[in-house]
């Protein structure tokens, strides 16, 4: 095995027990701490945009002031920073198991580069798409 | 290197999950992206996955991930420890039991979640 395989090989490994942290959290967070009726833009306090407003809503109803301090969180720096590291995490690991199965199943040397190159772009242009997503977005601009 | 019966239903469900969740992770960075461009757009994006289907979707993705997620810790185990490497069998058969076990309960808390 190349330095460069088994490097690769531990690679694996450790974005998937991180994974194991941050999906785990990521599922949490919005299947348990929050069901599908919080999923909606004014219900996790996207729409409250400033201070009076909020401190209104979460007064009218006590029970929401946990999601409202969720869409804070959102927005958040720290949040940025958990999400980055997440879409990261899973893009890498999600796209080198592809290829690793392409590697197991593709025995054609010239197949094999191809399929290999278009999983890597198509990992690439997610990972993109999924940052921008997440740096971008800020409820106080809508 | 998968010689091992036990192993070999585990490896295939590995790689026929991990296919899965890949494919779950293109069609949610996709539709998440479309998010950023107000609270209409937030909100249509989140109507399509409060539907009937795509929760139910959502419940056997969490199958798919749960037993992803424990049998790779169980390969991570086999690969560095010789303490794994000879329970094998048993882990296999572990990893089973918790991953069911454990989407049985959640499958339930997660279809009932309201708020």
């Amino acid at each position: 095995m190349s330095s460069r395989g088994s490097s690769a090989w531990l690679l694996q490994r450790v974005t998937g027990a991180l994974l194991f942290i941050t999906l785990g959290t990521h599922f949490y967070l919005y299947h348990y701490f929050m069901g599908p009726g919080m999923w909606g833009f004014d219900s996790i306090g996207f729409g409250a945009t400033d201070l009076a407003t909020l401190k209104a809503m979460m007064e009218s109803n006590p029970e929401m002031a946990k999601y409202y301090k969720l869409a804070h969180l959102f927005a958040a720096p720290l949040w940025k920073v958990f999400d980055v590291t997440f879409i990261s995490l899973g893009t890498y690991h999600g796209f080198y198991g592809i290829k690793a199965i392409i590697d197991d199943w593709v025995t054609h040397d010239g197949w094999r580069s191809v399929a290999n190159w278009v999983v890597y772009i198509c990992g690439v242009v997610l990972w993109v798409m999924g940052i921008v997503a997440v740096i971008s977005f800020n409820p106080e601009l809508f | 290197m998968y010689k091992i019966k036990e192993g070999m239903l585990a490896w295939i469900l590995h790689k026929i999950t991990g296919i899965a969740i890949v494919a779950f992770l293109i069609f949610h960075i996709w539709s998440m992206s479309k998010m950023s461009k107000g609270p209409e757009a937030f909100n249509a994006v989140i109507e399509t996955y409060k539907t009937p289907l795509f929760r139910a979707g959502e419940v056997l993705l969490l199958g798919g991930v749960l037993f992803h997620a424990l049998n790779g810790m169980r390969l991570i185990l086999g690969e560095f420890t010789a303490w794994a490497m000879k329970q094998h069998k048993l882990l296999v058969y572990l990893t089973y039991i918790l991953a069911g076990a454990l989407f049985l309960v959640g499958a339930w808390f997660m279809w009932r979640a309201e708020g």
